[in-house]
């Protein structure tokens, strides 16, 4: 199956990087010129001919480094090699480098300030000859001040010999400094290079994630139909071997019996194909499990390239039960989107951002200031605000890229609302704290038969007369507990979409914009007090 | 004959029971299938995307050791 290829081929196609295109066979051996140590080359640069043009001018020093990291990062990862790149290259190599050239410096300016102390002093030699001659009345010979002058002419041109080779020093070192400087650019714009390939990887993984889990939840639909099917078969197949003890003769008990092979036939099919819908998902999950894995390898090497800034502040806060720092973090769900990363961003109700990426939640104050939690360390408080209203199913559809750990408690999550749309008192919904928060108070709690009142009411006063009708719901008087309590504002949204998913014949998730759009503005008139019909 | 008759309507109701299940016997097959050419597809659209960004990442890979090689040059 090719998809479940796909990750021995990334990694195949990692491993021809380094080898540019040649085996190990091809690892040939060089000589120093300047030591008897072997080192080995990998044919590095053989399908990558500009590099390979730069790489035979190279120093035979050189040449044999930049062999040793080839040796070293053959077989290795992209984001490994990366990170070989910057540790051994652009630190170690080039520190020493730059230490070589600062010692250079160095020695070239002590050599400068030698040469100019011995002009100096010669310039005083000749000073204090001539001022002793004078001192004696005697006159300095033509010839003793000119060979003074010769040589300090000689001195000078030392000096300056000296200052220029500093210079020169000088402006080396600076330019290597600069190399540097412009190769660390060159790491950290590779680096977030590949960032962003691994996370389109990631997101081409999610895409066929929500497409698999699309095709496993409508077999599992039709398997469900299927078994509902069958036990409605085998019941009529009862009633006729009930009817064919009675006692049935000629003609009926010939129907009878052609009758319940229909059945049987009919039961042996449908058995079959719920097999077959049953093979074909676990196929579908043996493929998404290696889909997640895969990513969970792709988010490894992203947080390889970019480990976290982990700051526990935050955490130790929530730890001893700062409940208003962790509400601080709370966020309207409706304001979350998918990024060009596959990251879920949301807004920060007092600035900042919080962005769920793969295993990673990153908080950003409105400083700047970020803390980040992995894993166990994001609570489901937290993923349920990402969630919002919707599903994590969406969130895959967005393009979102999300670790098969988060993927897994979101679904938990998603089956948990489920049971507590079903649950008969949800007053203690804790779902329902975030939406009340966002808005700064407190949510009040109304039973089903005032929310239901309350809504025809609203859409009777607030929509078009043709649309009345089609907005309206009721209590079904056979099912609905018209006291039943309804917590926060989560489970009166749950409870309308509900409703308003069956009257318009959808599910919830699917519903209108426009439909969806009248429950938040319902819910915000209800919450701020204004519905008090 | 009206026993007859609640015999015939038993035997009717279970034929309608076997026309319903015949429904979603078909439907079960043409899921079974649509999903095997879906997924069919979707595989080749995901080999295709895999391979196009490992393209990407070998080019920039290779652009990483020109640079990188340039530098060992310019530092030599």
């Amino acid at each position: 199956m090719n998809d479940n290829k796909q990750s021995d081929k990334w990694e195949m196609n990692s491993i021809e990087d380094y080898r540019g295109g040649s085996s190990k066979d091809e690892i040939r051996p060089e000589v120093h010129s300047d030591s008897d140590e072997v080192a080995f080359s990998v044919d590095f640069t053989g399908d990558n001919p500009k590099a390979q043009a730069v790489e035979k001018t190279l120093q035979p020093d050189t040449r044999g480094f930049f062999g040793k990291i080839c040796e070293k990062v053959l077989g290795k990862d992209a984001a490994d090699r990366l990170l070989i790149f910057q540790k051994e290259i652009g630190q170690g190599w080039a520190e020493k480098k730059v230490t070589k050239a600062e010692e250079a410096v160095g020695e070239a300016s002590g050599k400068a300030k030698d040469a100019a102390q011995v002009v100096e002093k010669r310039e005083t030699d000749a000073a204090k000859y001539q001022e002793g001659k004078e001192a004696l009345g005697m006159k300095v010979s033509d010839e003793a001040l000119a060979s003074f002058s010769v040589e300090i002419d000689s001195l000078r041109q030392k000096q300056t010999t000296a200052k220029d080779k500093l210079d020169e020093e000088t402006d080396t070192l600076a330019n290597k400094e600069m190399r540097v400087q412009e190769y660390e650019e060159v790491i950290d714009g590779a680096k977030h290079n590949l960032d962003g390939r691994l996370a389109e990887k990631m997101e081409v993984n999610n895409k066929a994630l929500a497409e698999r889990t699309a095709c496993v939840e409508k077999n599992r639909f039709q398997a469900a139909e299927n078994s509902s099917k069958m036990k409605g078969l085998r019941e009529q197949r009862m009633g006729v071997e009930t009817l064919m003890k009675a006692g049935l003769e000629g003609a009926i008990l010939k129907d009878a019996r052609a009758t319940i092979a229909g059945l049987q036939k009919r039961i042996d099919e449908l058995d079959a194909l719920n097999d077959d819908l049953g093979k074909q998902n676990g196929k579908i999950g043996k493929e998404m499990g290696k889909f997640s894995q895969d990513n969970q390898k792709l988010q490894g090497k992203r947080d390889k390239l970019f480990p976290s800034i982990k700051e526990k502040a935050w955490k130790e806060k929530a730890a001893a039960g700062d409940q208003r720092e962790g509400k601080d973090r709370g966020v309207a769900s409706i304001s979350a989107s998918v990024d060009d990363y596959g990251r879920v961003v949301m807004d920060r109700i007092n600035g900042g951002k919080v962005v769920l990426d793969g295993e990673r939640l990153i908080v950003i104050a409105g400083n700047g200031n970020a803390t980040e939690n992995q894993g166990e360390e994001i609570t489901d408080e937290e993923l349920n605000v990402f969630m919002g209203d919707g599903s994590v199913s969406e969130l895959l559809n967005a393009g979102a890229h999300l670790s098969q750990g988060i993927i897994q408690r979101m679904q938990a999550i998603e089956e948990k609302r489920r049971l507590d749309q079903n649950r008969p008192e949800d007053a203690v919904d804790s779902h329902s704290e975030p939406a009340a928060e966002i808005k700064g108070e407190k949510a009040k709690k109304h039973n089903l038969e005032e929310i239901v009142s309350k809504w025809n009411r609203y859409v009777n006063e607030d929509m078009p007369e043709h649309d009345k009708v089609k907005y309206k719901i009721r209590l079904d008087k056979a099912k609905d507990d018209p006291q039943r309590l309804l917590g926060g504002s989560d489970a009166v949204t749950r409870e309308l979409k509900k409703r308003l998913a069956k009257k318009f014949k959808t599910d919830s998730a699917k519903l209108d914009k426009d439909i969806i759009n009248k429950v938040y503005n319902f819910l915000r008139e209800l919450n701020e007090g204004k519905l008090n019909y | 004959m009206k026993q007859d008759q609640n015999f015939q309507n038993i035997l009717g109701q279970a034929q309608q029971a076997v026309d319903d299940a015949n429904s979603a016997v078909i439907a079960s097959k043409k899921i079974l299938e649509d999903n095997e050419k879906k997924l069919a597809a979707d595989r080749l659209a995901y080999d295709k995307a895999q391979a196009k960004i490992d393209k990407a990442i070998k080019a920039d890979a290779d652009d990483l050791t020109l640079k990188t090689l340039q530098f060992l040059k310019a530092m030599e």
